[in-house]
């Protein structure tokens, strides 16, 4: 008899601790998710006017592979940008009935990528034994700038911008001769 | 004798291996060969205006009095427990710009008169879009005390995304991002072509809006409300 009961009130007590195993889960996973990061809300900085003719876009996933000393780290980047021309320094000069129009040197601007997942840390270590595999935000910064100078120099080397110069000279005469009727020259600065 | 010049050999390459480290601390390697995807495309894009939006995060512990529920309060203990500050601020600016899509201006959308030297263009309305962001983070405070760990690239990598993904949401749900700067793009626009083709003697008059759009307008103007259609009759000659 003693035995039934003890059999019965062990039974009841699993029973007991399943259920409330059950109602703690289920309040686990309604709860809300313990976040550390607060963020402010987005605030304007600048606005600014300008007038520039952009003739390539360009966008580019590059791995970043940088060392400090003795600590390395690898990561993917995604860079978008441009080649653009500052039309505001744009210059014409009329040649009888041409109007002759001086191009401003192009500006080549790569920035990270806004689309999601466009800096992904795959890797961090450092090869001292017991050294820091952290790097400081200085530091990711300064082989971020390299990296983001890098690109640039490239869009160079490829080309982009000889062939960003031949369509804007195109899209500005197109424009002027449009509007005016009259021949236009594109001089455009190297 | 042997054993003795080849330990010295090897010493002389391990000194000249560890000289070559000192040599450059801060290296990039330069990737062209390992470029994952570049997509290069022409456009025809007349920029007018630019914003530059900051954004804001701060990383700290749960403090136990704002917390709710059983997971922020399992966290905000755990946290308390911790010997040591855990602490930081971090910010960067996104870029947006208003612009116009020149290939949409068609020979219909100028117009010109020479006899008084006047010029109209219909212009293209501008249009928003994201031009990328700061790769650099700005810290505007860190403060990691005690036992904590530190912040490293992994986790201001997941900071950044998630800032980003906040105000991409709020760029598009915000008509005070968009207004300001298309505004300005409308204001910069007219000034640009009235004084280049100014210089030339033209007076320039600028339209906004593509001409289907304009007519499409009137038409709607024009056209009686559809509950007066009926007492208006149809003609079913």
């Amino acid at each position: 008899m003693i035995r039934k009961i003890y059999t019965s009130l062990i039974i009841l007590v699993i029973l007991a601790a399943v259920a409330a195993g059950v109602i703690l889960w289920r309040k686990w996973q309604t709860a809300p998710v313990a976040d550390r990061v607060r963020l402010s809300p987005a605030r304007v900085s600048e606005i600014k006017s300008m007038v520039e003719l952009s003739t390539v876009d360009i966008y580019e996933e590059i791995p970043l592979k940088g060392s400090i000393g003795k600590k390395h780290l690898v990561a993917r980047v995604a860079l978008e940008g441009s080649v653009s021309f500052d039309l505001d320094s744009l210059r014409l000069e009329e040649r009888g009935d041409t109007v002759k129009v001086i191009l401003p040197a192009a500006k080549v601007e790569l920035r990270e990528s806004t689309r999601p997942g466009s800096y992904e840390v795959i890797d961090v270590w450092n090869d001292a034994l017991f050294g820091s595999a952290q790097f400081t935000t200085a530091e990711e910064n300064a082989l971020k700038r390299r990296l983001i100078d890098s690109a640039e120099r490239e869009i160079y080397r490829k080309g982009y911008v000889s062939e960003a110069r031949r369509r804007a000279a195109r899209s500005v005469a197109d424009l002027l001769s449009g509007t005016t009727g009259r021949p236009v020259v594109v001089v455009s600065l190297p | 004798m042997r054993l003795t010049f080849r330990l010295h050999l090897l010493a002389a390459a391990a000194a000249l291996l560890a000289l070559a480290s000192c040599v450059s601390p801060e290296t990039v390697q330069e990737s062209d060969s390992e470029i994952m995807l570049r997509r290069v495309k022409a456009v025809n894009r007349l920029t007018l205006a630019q914003m530059r939006v900051t954004k804001m995060a701060t990383v700290g512990d749960l403090p136990l009095d704002s917390a709710r529920g059983m997971r922020q309060t399992v966290a905000a203990l755990a946290d308390a427990l911790k010997i040591g500050d855990r602490k930081a601020a971090y910010s960067y600016d996104t870029y947006l710009t208003a612009y116009v899509d020149l290939s949409e201006i068609g020979k219909e959308d100028l117009t010109v008169n020479d006899l008084v030297k006047r010029v109209t263009i219909r212009l293209p309305e501008p249009e928003v879009a994201f031009a990328g962001r700061d790769a650099e983070i700005r810290e505007d405070h860190y403060r990691v005390t005690g036992l904590r760990s530190d912040i490293g690239p992994a986790e201001r990598a997941a900071l950044k995304e998630k800032m980003n993904a906040a105000l991409r949401a709020e760029v598009e749900e915000s008509e005070e991002f968009r207004r300001p700067l298309l505004e300005n793009a409308r204001r910069r626009g007219e000034a640009f072509f009235t004084e280049l083709l100014g210089d030339l003697g033209y007076t320039v008059t600028v339209a906004w809006g593509k001409k289907e759009d304009a007519e499409k307008k009137d038409d709607v103007l024009l056209s009686p409300p559809p509950d007066m259609i009926d007492e208006w009759g149809v003609d079913e000659r």
